[in-house]
């Protein structure tokens, strides 16, 4: 998935909240739900970001649907932040004070 | 798929000290590490076929000049020594003279284009501004 496509899934302060929750484990809808004052619908639809970035994958036994956390994205971004790219940008920058 | 990406940069300051930053130890160290609390420590033998190898805290990262063209022209070999099994990549730093200042532009090739890569690994367009906003 692309960086991009991963960072603007979680730029939205629900999101980031539900991938947080889920970073501590699976959970059903409704405990995701819990703590935000908006429809079942609206987070629904947060999680429908999410899954299409990668990030959450759902499962369904009986009328229970789970929530889990993906992995792969985090490396991603964490391979991301430590390539070159960031290091070169960085220094490049630190460069320019220097000179 | 291609790792490759370049950079562009303008520094208000002539090719000349652009290049010394480049090719002096003790400049380089100045700025070359990201994190400037990681004790830099950088030895150069800028010449074709010369190694350079930097020290940040514990990363070393090192390699070999392949082109050394004083003021215009850099390139060198670059691999993280602490990641022996990455493919060896090849830096290529140009620097033009424009209104009073330099144009840098530093181009970084992870594999040679056309060549097999890792499927999951995507374009490198994200700035690193971009990625802050996004994870706050």
């Amino acid at each position: 998935m692309p960086i991009d496509v991963l960072c603007a899934a979680l730029g939205d302060p629900t999101r980031a909240g539900l991938v947080e929750t889920l970073s501590r484990g699976p959970a059903s809808l409704s405990d995701l739900a819990a703590p935000y004052a908006m429809s079942l619908t609206a987070v629904r639809k947060h999680l429908g970001v999410l899954e299409a970035a990668g990030w959450v994958s759902r499962s369904k036994s009986g009328r229970v649907v789970t929530c889990t956390l993906n992995p792969e994205p985090f490396a991603e971004l964490e391979r991301w932040l430590t390539s070159n790219r960031a290091f070169w940008s960085a220094a490049l920058d630190r460069l320019e004070t220097s000179l | 798929m291609s790792l490759e990406f370049t950079l562009d940069r303008f520094y208000d300051a002539p090719p000349e000290r652009v290049w010394a930053a480049f090719t002096a130890p003790a400049l380089m160290a100045d700025w070359f590490c990201p994190n400037p609390s990681l004790p830099t420590a950088c030895t150069l033998d800028v010449r074709p076929g010369g190694a350079w190898r930097c020290e940040m805290g514990a990363y070393v990262v090192s390699g070999v000049y392949v082109d050394v063209e004083p003021v215009s022209h850099l390139s060198f070999t670059w691999s993280w020594e602490h990641e022996p099994d990455e493919p060896v990549t090849t830096v290529r730093v140009t620097l033009a003279p424009e209104g009073g200042g330099t144009r840098l532009t530093l181009q970084h090739a992870e594999t040679a284009p056309g060549a097999g890569a890792d499927g999951h690994r995507g374009g490198w367009e994200l700035t690193l501004a971009r990625l802050e906003s996004a994870l706050h």
